[in-house]
């Protein structure tokens, strides 16, 4: 760093921009400024002092002759008159005096023009309020009565108590300015050897810091200053540069260990790149692989989607043969006076399954409801569908609880389920409702879980449960007896066929299963409906109730009225 | 009730005022001199007595009026007579301050009783020349009508004088070298003043004026030419009022 020399820093300051000058200045402006408002207040104070005074020296003149003159007045003596108006002009400002009686004539009257040195032209009107004066002159006339006599005029020459005012404002404004000069020379003095000059010489001492070594430096000896602000802070000066010392030392040292810190810190980080590099490297090949097992995973999506097309096209092929399977209720023809039916499977194919069958006039209703959903459940339902061809057609049987128990017997027998061996271990529930055609009377039995609804109009629905077990399973026993029930039926009578996909829908608040009761409840509120108006109505009161639960199981719904 | 007894009383207070108003008609103001005038009339302290009163108030009884007396200084009877502020003056002569008479009309009655004015020296000074005399003195409101002409020419100073007493003091003592008064008032008060009536003796080798006092009127001629006639018509009563006020004797002698 290329050090200053002290002597080229130092320049000298004009006097006028020096703080002597502009102290003088400013003392003298701001003691100008202070007189002229001040005496501008005092002319004014004064100015109203001199009215009072006039005024007042005039009213004790005037009481001073009143008596005299309103004795002139009364006796109407000129000679007395005149004397007294002699006797007011002895007062300079007095130019007109009249002494005027009660009848109006003037008893004595002096008037004078005042000198023309001793009046101020042009300034008369400071004083014309205070210039004029009436005095009514009252005697005591016997009998106590005072009766008024004149008047006694007195006029003062304006002019002249102006002059006399301005000539004292004038000699004020002299002494004014002589001091106001005297007090800013001596302010200057006082400052200049008090603050200045020390300033100056602490000005240059300064001045010849050297700023590499601020610490060397002496302060100047300001005698008679020692204990006072500049001795103060010549001392604050020195332990500044002091301090400014030591702080350049300590920034020296800080400025070495921070060049040895970054330093060590350059080592660090290029020790850090080379590690951050071959982390880069090996992220690049996880990045790679990655890339690759995201490629393979896409590979696989793509043959399970194909895969997964592949089964959905095959379970709808599947749907169509189950469909094709189940019958027309026009079979039945005129042995019923109504009938609908809801097949719904939770897949595309499923494990409810019903038949319709006449021959003659005897007409078979079953509904089953086999192991499983889905294609396993399709699976046992082409089983008993094959089974019940095989029991109807071969053995002619009509009674509805020997069909079922015929059933059972045909399920365990084409699964191989007398074997204990047996793999499969299905079977179903299942209910078959006989009736002759044009006749009143039917017969119902079950097995399981799906019971007869019967609802006559105008009452309440009736449950009729078949009984306890299921048909088929090899690890279940063959029911023994399959009882039957007679039916009644009249016109209007509704009867219902429903698996227990149709109650068991949950859902509502709180969540919980539908259950067989409301959906009776439902129909006995409806029963007033066509059928097929019954069955959407019913599809619809199960989706509102289900709402975004998921449906659980296959659902199939017969209803028809016989008659 | 109260509210008619107030109403009663009132209008009886009302009734009453009238008629008193109507017996006591508004009287006349006449102005005279403050100052003791004796053997004429006596103005001092607000009082009027002597013979002027009395022959006015005579007058006044036979005519049923009232006159009402306001002493002033004699130099205020005029000038209050002009500015009609007294309906009479008495005493007046057309000869006193005839240039501030200029102008008016004023009635004068007949002449009531004489009077003369003369200059009065201390009795060492009798008989000297008038042209020594430079100095006169006279009471303050009276006119020196003799020496009205050497006073213009300034040839003699007037030095006036509040009162009898005043002007006395200022002859004997030499300050004025004559006084100028009413030779009948001036022995009075010399004996009343000083117990001798020949202090200052009158001089008839001065200057000197006489004439007589006669009650004078702006406003009222008629009442003026009805005094003017019971002046007449008690010629007698007016003569005894004369002697006993002592205005029958010569001016210079005293009783």
């Amino acid at each position: 760093m290329p050090s200053t020399s002290s002597s080229s820093s130092v320049r000298r300051v004009a006097f006028r921009y020096g703080l002597t000058f502009q102290q003088a200045a400013m003392t003298l402006l701001v003691v100008l400024v202070l007189g002229i408002m001040v005496g501008a207040g005092r002319i004014f104070v004064d100015w109203r002092a001199m009215h009072v005074e006039t005024r007042s020296n005039i009213g004790k003149v005037l009481a001073l002759v009143e008596g005299s003159a309103a004795e002139a007045a009364y006796q109407l003596h000129p000679e007395l008159a005149r004397r007294l108006v002699d006797g007011l002009l002895v007062f300079d400002p007095v130019v007109h005096v009249e002494l005027r009686t009660d009848f109006g004539r003037i008893l004595a009257l002096r008037a004078r023009e005042p000198d023309a040195g001793s009046i101020a032209p042009g300034w008369g009107w400071l004083f014309e309020d205070a210039s004029h004066y009436r005095l009514r002159l009252e005697y005591g006339v016997p009998g106590g009565e005072r009766e008024d006599v004149g008047q006694l005029r007195l006029d003062l020459s304006p002019e002249m108590l102006a002059r006399r005012f301005l000539h004292r404002v004038a000699r004020d404004a002299v002494f004014e300015l002589v001091r106001s000069l005297f007090i800013s020379a001596l302010v200057v003095a006082i400052f200049y050897f008090m603050i200045t000059r020390p300033l100056l010489r602490l000005g240059r001492a300064i001045a010849e810091v050297d700023p590499d070594a601020p610490g060397d430096w002496l302060p100047p000896r300001l005698k008679g200053h020692g204990r006072d602000e500049l001795g103060l802070l010549s001392e604050h000066l020195r332990r500044l540069l002091q301090s400014s010392q030591r702080g350049l030392d300590q920034r020296d040292l800080a400025q070495r260990e921070l060049t040895l810190l970054n330093q060590e810190l350059e080592r660090r980080v290029e020790a850090r790149t080379l590690e951050l590099e071959r982390a880069l490297g090996d992220l690049e090949r996880q990045k790679t692989e990655v890339e690759r097992a995201f490629s393979e995973l896409d590979l696989t999506h793509r043959h399970l989607a194909l895969a997964n097309q592949q089964l959905l096209e095959s379970h709808r092929y599947a749907r169509r043969i189950q469909t094709s399977m189940l019958p027309d209720s026009a079979v039945l023809g005129d042995a019923v006076h109504e009938i609908q039916v809801h097949w719904e499977p939770l897949h595309q194919v499923g494990g409810d399954w019903y038949w319709f069958a006449r021959r003659g006039e005897r007409c078979l209703l079953l509904l089953a409801d086999c192991t499983g959903h889905g294609v396993p459940g399709a699976f046992i339902t082409l089983v008993v569908a094959a089974a019940l061809e095989h029991l109807l057609h071969h053995r002619g049987l009509a009674a509805p609880g020997l069909i079922l128990q015929a059933l059972d017997l045909e399920v365990r027998r084409r699964l191989r389920q007398q074997n204990p061996g047996a793999e499969s271990d299905d079977g179903l529930d299942a209910a078959a409702l006989c009736w002759e055609a044009g006749e009143r009377q039917l017969r119902f039995a079950s097995v399981g879980s799906i019971p007869l609804l019967a609802m006559v109009p105008g009452e309440p629905i009736e449950v009729i449960r078949g009984a306890r077990g299921h048909l088929g399973y090899r690890s279940l026993a063959a029911p023994n007896v399959i009882a039957e029930r007679s039916i009644q039926v009249g016109p209007g009578t509704t009867l219902y066929l429903m698996t227990d996909g149709v109650p068991d829908q949950m859902g509502g608040t709180p969540r919980r299963l539908l259950g067989r009761r409301k959906v009776a409840a439902w129909l006995e509120a409806h029963c007033e409906l066509g059928l097929a108006d019954q069955v959407a109505g019913l599809s619809r009161m199960l989706a509102d109730y289900r709402r975004d639960e998921a449906r659980r199981d296959d659902m199939t719904l017969i209803a028809l009225r016989p008659i | 009730m109260k509210s008619a007894v107030r109403v009663c009383v009132l209008v009886l207070c009302a009734v009453w005022s009238h008629v008193h108003a109507a017996q006591d008609p508004q009287p006349y103001r006449v102005g005279v001199e403050d100052i003791d005038y004796r053997p004429y009339q006596n103005g001092l302290n607000g009082g009027f007595e002597g013979f002027g009163r009395e022959l006015l108030d005579a007058f006044a009884r036979d005519r049923g009026i009232r006159f009402e007396y306001r002493p002033m200084p004699p130099s205020r009877l005029l000038e209050s007579l002009l500015h009609d502020r007294i309906d009479f003056k008495y005493p007046d002569d057309p000869d006193w301050h005839g240039a501030l008479r200029q102008g008016y009309e004023i009635h004068y009655s007949r002449p009531i009783v004489g009077y003369l004015d003369g200059s009065l020296v201390p009795p060492e000074r009798f008989g000297r020349p008038a042209a020594e005399i430079r100095r006169l003195g006279i009471v303050l409101g009276f006119t020196p009508a003799a020496w009205t002409q050497p006073i213009q020419a300034g040839r003699v100073a007037l030095m006036e004088n509040a009162d009898f007493s005043a002007l006395f003091q200022q002859a004997m003592t030499g300050r004025v070298d004559a006084a100028y008064a009413d030779v009948r008032v001036a022995r009075a008060q010399s004996q009343r003043l000083f117990g001798s009536p020949d202090l200052l003796v009158y001089d008839p080798g001065l200057p000197h004026a006489s004439g007589h006092y006669r009650l004078s009127s702006i406003r009222h001629a008629g009442l003026i030419e009805d005094f003017d006639r019971w002046l007449a018509a008690n010629a007698a009563l007016v003569s005894r009022l004369e002697r006993q006020a002592g205005l029958l004797d010569p001016p210079g002698s005293l009783d």
